[in-house]
């Protein structure tokens, strides 16, 4: 057995803050505290975007090229179940659609518009009062989508942990995990230059939009 | 001679077809007020528009008009038997006409703000109308905080 690093810290760092502005974007919509939730909404808009360009130039395992895989690959992992350094084939899918549900859900956010016209998203001026209503109508749908593909994730991070002795929640945590030997890959690394031009990309970007 | 019975009929008659006018009159002036206040909201989301970009004075004056009219025909929107017995739907809660003079005072606020906003527009100083907004908006909630059903 050895222990590798299985994320790198960008990876975990946009996990928990995804964790963190989902709970805040839901309290802040909740408690009609728009200004806040128009805050976190552009703040889960860099996130992504810094997640998405990592996923062309991060490590291995953060990479989109590492964990979408063909359907074929998907059944064959659910016949064999062989452990998978990094996202398995079927994780990858919920990691696809947790990441497109947030994505679609800011995206809606922007156009947004409230039903006395007083509260909006920053793009809301390019279209019409309905049409931000209806976005705003689709936004809330999207919300309870999104917090059923979470509660998945985290049956299947239970069902792991609990039936397949598989703790998912440490490696999210510290990067490192124990397994065979055989299944070590190359060292991890977040290279400080990629991660500070992906910063830079993401907040000029949730500049422009916001 | 027109007979007793005869004006007792004509009256039944009056007092039915009055009864039928407003029942039917009802899901209609909740469809009225619905689109007006749709209207209003939409009129506001363009004074903040043009506010943060076009700076349009023309578009914020058309719809600083808009919303005062709402406010001054506001007294015509929530008539008896409008609520939910009308069998439309409606966000209007069962308060605003057991509670009269509370729905009252809100409406004279939007009514009051909705003047001065629309003199602002009509100056043509866009920063007296920025200043204007949150009291406007401030109105519009204020009513809407207690006598509109919460969404969700």
């Amino acid at each position: 057995m050895t222990r590798i690093q299985v994320w790198d810290w960008p990876v975990r760092l946009v996990h928990w803050l995804l964790v963190a502005l989902l709970g805040f974007s839901w309290w802040s919509a909740e408690n009609h505290e728009m200004e806040y939730h128009r805050y976190s909404g552009y703040a889960v808009l860099g996130v992504l975007i810094f997640r998405v360009y990592w996923g062309f130039v991060g490590s291995t395992t953060a990479r989109f090229t590492h964990f979408i895989k063909r359907p074929s690959a998907i059944v064959a992992y659910l016949r064999g179940g062989q452990k998978v350094v990094g996202h398995n084939p079927l994780g990858a899918l919920s990691v696809i659609a947790l990441l497109s549900l947030i994505a679609a859900q800011v995206g809606l956010g922007l156009f947004a518009v409230d039903i006395d016209g007083l509260e909006s998203g920053p793009l809301s001026y390019l279209v019409s009062f309905e049409t931000g209503r209806v976005c705003a109508e689709i936004h809330e749908i999207v919300f309870k989508v999104l917090m059923v593909m979470v509660i998945v994730h985290i049956i299947a991070i239970v069902y792991y942990l609990l039936f397949k002795r598989d703790n998912l929640i440490g490696p999210m945590i510290t990067g490192s995990k124990t397994v065979a030997s055989e299944q070590a890959i190359e060292p991890i690394s977040a290279p400080w230059l990629r991660v500070i031009i992906g910063i830079a990309l993401a907040s000029a970007v949730t500049w422009l939009i916001a | 001679m027109v007979s007793f019975r005869a004006i007792h009929k004509a009256a039944f008659a009056f007092g039915l077809a009055l009864a039928v006018s407003t029942q039917a009159a009802a899901p209609d002036t909740i469809k009225e007020r619905q689109q007006a206040l749709k209207d209003t909201g939409a009129a506001f989301k363009t004074v903040r528009d043009e506010l943060s970009g076009g700076k349009d004075v023309a578009k914020i004056k058309a719809a600083a008009a808009t919303i005062n009219k709402s406010a001054n025909a506001m007294v015509h929107w929530f008539p008896a038997g409008t609520g939910a017995e009308a069998k439309v739907k409606t966000a209007a809660k069962p308060e605003v006409w057991s509670d009269t003079a509370g729905f009252n005072a809100a409406r004279e606020k939007f009514v009051a703000e909705a003047g001065k906003f629309q003199a602002a527009a009509d100056s043509g100083d866009l920063a007296a109308v920025g200043a204007g907004v949150r009291g406007l908006g401030g109105a519009c909630k204020n009513c809407h905080d207690t006598y509109r059903v919460k969404e969700d």
